[in-house]
Formats: C-alpha cells, structure tokens, sequence
C-alpha cells in the first residue's frame, strides 16, 4: 500500500487561553496564561483552566436540544479558524460519508450526570433515570460533533485516558492510508467536572498553586477544559514537504505495562513511543527543534518524561510544558498541545513553561523557561495517561 | 480490501460459557439454555485482581486471557484494541455519589478504573505488555467500531492485535428504556498473515444503509440485542458453521459493517 502524505489542512482550539488560534497565540505572546484559583469550599483550592462561559455561543436551531456547557465548546471552537469551512469543503470534494471524526476524551459531558446526582434521589443502590444517549453518555461527544458538521463517515471515540486525543491522529492515519475516509476530523474534547477534579484530589496530585512543571517546586496538576479539532488529508504524494504545509510526519504509541496511574520510573514507555514516532518520520534525533513535553507537572511524570527525552535528545533540544497555560485538559490535552505546538511551528515560537521558575536540578532536559523566537521545522509532543498509555506526535512544516 | 485472520476466538456470555460450547450451541441453538453460566476463571483473574477489579474489567480480561490461551505469539507483540460501550458506569455511580456526600470522598482505585482503558492497563500490566493499547467505545456500535479499529490497526501496522469487546450490567443506565444488559465479552487474537492456526480470514468494509444480519433464534436474538458485544453473535455463527459468508453488522445511523468470512 503507498504510503501517501498526511496533512494537517486546519486546525482550531478553544482553552482556557481564549477561543481560537489568534487568541490562544496573543496569550502566549502577551505572557497571560489561563488557569484561575478555583475554590473547592471546605476542601480548600485548586487553580483551573476554564473556558470563559460567555465567550460560548448557545446552540440554537436544530440542535437547540443538544445545549449544553459540553456542545456549547465544541460548536463555539468548530466555528473559529474556518475550521467549519474546511469541513465543508471537504465534504464538498469527497463526499459526507468520506469524512471521519475521530474524538479523545475522558469523561465526555458526565457532569451532566453529576448535576442529576445533586438534584435527584440517589443511594449506593439507586442511581438517577434519565435517558443519556443524547448527553451525558461517552459516545454523545463525537455524534453532536458529527450532527454538527452533517458527517457520516467513520468515527470512535478513543479513551486512553490523558493520550486519548492524541492517539486521534494515529487512528486517522489508519483510516486514511486505508482509504476508508478521505478526510478526516481528530478532536479532543473535555470540561469541567467534579469527577475529574475530586478525583485528582484523592490521588493528592491536585495542585494548589498554578501548576510548574519542571519546577523544583512542583507539587501537581492543574487541570483544564478545552476543545482542539483538525482536519487530516491524505494528498498526492507530489505534495510532500510542500512549503506551507503541515504534516503529520509521525506517531509512536506504546504502554508502560507497569501500573496504572504512575508512569515507568526511567519513562522506558515514553521514550519507546517517541523513538518509533522518528522511525515512522524518517528523522533522526537531532533533527527535531522543539519538544512540547507531556509535562504535567507532578514529580514523578516529569521525572520520567525527562529522562526518556534526555536519553534521546540530550540537553539541546528546547522543551517545553505548555500546561502552566491552559492546564491538564485530560483527553483533550494531546490535541491542545498538538496545535500550541502547530501555532509554534507556524509562527516560529517556543512557548515557555508558565510558571517555571527554578528548574528541578535533578532534571537534565533544556527546558524554555521564555518563550522563544526560533523556526521549528520539526516538532514534537508527547502524551502520556492513566493506564500506562502513551503517545507521540510528529509534525513536519516546509518553510 | 486485504483479509485479516482469526488465530483463536474467546466467548463468555449467558448460556454461551466459552467458545468451545458457545460453537456448539450455535450450530444447534435448539440446545441454548439462558441459565448456563459459567464461572469467570482463568488464569489472569487471580484472587488479588479480582479484588482490584470489577466485573466489568473482569469480563474483558477473561476474553483476553482465554483468547491468549495457546498461542506461540510473543505477547510484547501484541497489540490491544478494547471495545465497549461504556465505561464501568457501576464505578461512575459510585463516585457520582460520592460527590453528593461532604467531604466529596471520591475513591482513589475507583477514580483509576472509571477511566475507559481501566482493563486495557490491568490486562497490560498483568502481561508485562508495552505494545500499543487503544480502548473506543460507540454505545450499541462498540462492537463493530472496534473491529474496524483492529482491522486498520493490524493492516497498517502489520501487527497482531487481541481485540476484546465487552459489556456489563450497571445500576445507573445510559438508556434506562433499553433491554437490560448481560455480562458479555468476545475475545479474537488478530493477525494480518496467515498461520497454520488460522482459523479464518475476515474483510472488512462499510456501507450504507441499516440492514443487519439478524440471529434467527429466537433466544439468541434476545441475547445478541442485549449489549453491544453480544451483537457479534451473527460473527460467531457464521464462525461456528466454518463457511464462507458475509455478516452485516450495525456500525451507525447511516451505515453498516460488512464482514467477509472465509474458513481458513
């Protein structure tokens, strides 16, 4: 089978940085990062990354009955970007049943079963009735997201925890090399919820400050809500590293086979990952210009990570965490971070680690404590979640 | 589209209590008895795993386990795909209630395992598994979403996948108007090359349309429309009759997985 390019041919996100591309680019620019102390009452604090309530359209029409906090982010980031027109031509040139949806996420819009539980009679043994197909259930996110855009073609949600949306892309990939889509939508999508939140918190991850990733000083995650979307083309292999152009260049995906919520010690997971990403782009080590780390700012993670990295970038590659910006966005972290790294690519920019201050001196990696000016040819992204689940991306843009 | 090959076949379901039986009483479902359930045993569902798992978990690795059981397969090379069409939504009730008492005392085990790769990580970590492991779920299309995952996965990246489709009964219901649901789970090793252990070969395609190969028991037909991972019962009786036959399954509204198969 030919192996024929694979383009990003428009990407959008929605985050706690602000509603599409330009804003989340004039935040990392203006140095205004997204995560907001966030009160727990009684169980004292965290800081989080919301997505500003009012900047959110209502859903009106024919889906006025899927209205909710959960579609009201995803309409209002499908509308930024052209992404929706994108769509549309898309669908123009090869057909609705041709285009594929691919959504990461963790817990959909379960805090719209949380709000039943607050309201209704509930017992260890009596759950609320309601009907959650339409919201509330896993599948509900990607069937409004294709409703939405009036696709038919190929969809899953894929959930492997905090890796969900960025194994999205290795999922298209398939698909397209496979020729059963001619386009294809990767999404990652998460909100609010008390499920995530208190559960993060029984762990004692939950950080109380703004979360610092590589910080001697980090103590845990921030979490946020945010919704990423791109769009992914298989073109005619002329096309390859055409000036302009981002490509999805390659993906590694691995487990750590070693426990469920604490990464490998030695990132021996991760490190597999990014090494079969470069075997799949064709690239060496040295070729890659900046690593968006999976960062997530709890001792261990990045301990791991950063050992991993070391191991096969040394101390020269610029890295860094982008999650003192917008927070942990969960299922929805690999395809945020997926396009603060495009937006980098794009506009030649090494976002700073927000809120690093004194890096862990038992940390060997070259963290971009700044942001940076410098072209990224090449660009990197780990993700990596709760079950041992990893991923890696690789984009490649011809200036 | 290229074929796919079946290696082995797990089967765990209400009076379907392992592939072995299940091939039998499908050929002569006249014999189908509902209250024939077999135990969860296997080597992998220790007294300590079960004690850190669920029945939905349990259902998934007991299909993963069974349909391993043989093979010379290096298990570091096998990749996981897992299908089902929810989360363990015991566990989210749990921790949904959790969050109306004070404190919001959520637990940290069930907060680990009400994620949906919560089996894929346990099953990887009883295996010392560090191949790729990916879980989707698409409600009563679970089963077919998955097997089109595998499908893709093994096909491009030329790697043997153990595909598992499961489901469980839990108190709070996504569609409380639905059948209820069985415990059920299907298990296939997957290969993108033949072997003398080959058992049969798949292709698999989408289509338009809605219409889906029915399981003319009556009794059967209960249990196949009773969770997304019994609706592979028309698979499995075209498997158990080991001859060539296309079984549609539901994929979407709009559009159905069909399933060339071809004894091996």
């Amino acid at each position: 089978m030919a192996i024929l390019p694979t383009y990003v041919t428009a990407f959008t996100l929605t985050s706690a940085l602000g509603v599409g591309n330009k804003a989340t680019l004039d935040s990392i620019k203006s140095k205004t990062g997204g995560l907001s102390k966030h009160s727990m009452g009684d169980l004292g604090h965290t800081w989080f990354g919301f997505v500003n309530p009012v900047s959110l359209y209502p859903i009106a029409g024919e889906l006025a009955g899927y209205d909710n906090q959960c579609n009201r982010m995803i309409q209002t980031a499908l509308q930024q970007d052209g992404f929706t027109n994108a769509v549309e031509q898309a669908k123009s040139k090869y057909g609705k049943s041709r285009v594929a949806c691919f959504l990461g996420t963790i817990t959909g819009s379960i805090c719209l079963i949380e709000e039943d539980y607050q309201v209704k009679p509930v017992a260890p043994d009596l759950a609320p009735e309601n009907n959650y197909t339409r919201s509330g259930s896993l599948d509900a996110t990607v069937q409004y997201v294709r409703k939405s855009l009036d696709i038919t073609g190929p969809y899953a949600t894929i959930g492997t925890a905090c890796s969900s949306s960025a194994k999205v892309f290795a999922t298209a990939y398939r698909y397209l090399q496979m020729g059963l889509c001619d386009a294809a939508i990767v999404a990652g999508v998460e909100t609010y919820s008390e499920t995530l939140v208190n559960g993060f918190r029984s762990l004692g991850v939950l950080s109380t400050q703004p979360c610092k990733p590589w910080d001697s000083k980090r103590d845990g995650i921030s979490i946020g809500a945010a919704a990423g979307f791109a769009l992914l083309e298989k073109l005619p292999a002329e096309t390859a590293g055409r000036p302009g152009k981002m490509e999805l260049l390659g993906y590694g995906e691995t487990t750590d086979g070693y426990d469920m919520t604490a990464p490998h010690p030695e990132g021996k997971g991760i490190e597999a990952s990014m090494l079969l990403a470069l075997k799949r782009a064709g690239l060496d080590a040295k070729d890659i210009d900046y690593i968006n780390a999976h960062g997530s700012g709890t001792p261990m993670n990045d301990g791991a990570e950063d050992a991993a990295m070391h191991r096969i970038f040394g101390a020269e590659v610029p890295v860094s965490s982008t999650k003192g910006w917008t927070g942990h966005t969960q299922g929805a972290a690999g395809i945020t971070e997926a396009i603060i790294l495009m937006l980098g690519m794009e506009n030649d920019l090494v976002p700073g680690s927000l809120n690093t201050g004194t890096v862990d001196a038992t940390l060997k990696c070259n963290i971009a404590l700044d942001n940076q000016s410098r072209p990224i040819r090449y660009g990197l992204t780990n993700s990596m979640g709760f079950g041992g689940n990893n991923a890696t991306l690789i984009f490649g843009r011809t200036h | 589209m290229k074929p796919l090959y079946i290696e082995t076949i797990s089967l765990y379901g209400p009076g379907l209590p392992s592939w072995q039986e299940a091939a039998l009483t499908l050929l002569a479902p006249e014999t189908y008895r509902e209250d024939m359930v077999g135990p969860l045993q296997s080597t992998f569902l220790s007294s300590g795993i079960k004690r850190k798992t669920s029945q939905h978990m349990q259902l998934a690795i007991y299909a993963a386990d069974k349909a391993l059981e043989g093979t010379d397969t290096d298990p570091n090379d096998i990749e996981f795909v897992f299908a089902s069409s929810e989360g363990d939504l015991n566990i989210a009730h749990h921790i949904c209630y959790s969050l109306t008492l004070e404190g919001k005392p959520v637990s940290p085990t069930k907060f680990q395992n009400v994620i949906l790769n919560a089996a894929a990580g346990h099953l990887g970590i009883l295996m010392k598994n560090t191949a790729s492991a990916t879980t989707v779920t698409a409600a009563s299309h679970s089963l077919a979403v998955g097997l089109l995952q595998s499908y893709t996965t093994s096909l491009t990246e030329s790697t043997p996948i153990l595909y598992v489709a499961y489901d469980a009964p839990a108190l709070l219901k996504i569609d409380p108007d639905a059948a209820p649901i069985d415990p059920f789970s299907v298990g296939f090793l997957l290969s993108p090359s033949p072997s003398k252990r080959s058992i049969a070969s798949i292709r698999l395609s989408l289509q338009d349309g809605t219409q889906i190969t029915p399981v003319e028991n009556a009794n059967l037909s209960r249990v196949s429309t009773r969770s997304s991972a019994a609706g592979v019962l028309p698979l499995m009786i075209a498997l158990a009759k080991q001859q060539q036959e296309t079984v549609v399954l539901p994929y979407s509204n709009q559009q159905v997985l069909s399933v060339e198969v071809t004894p091996c």
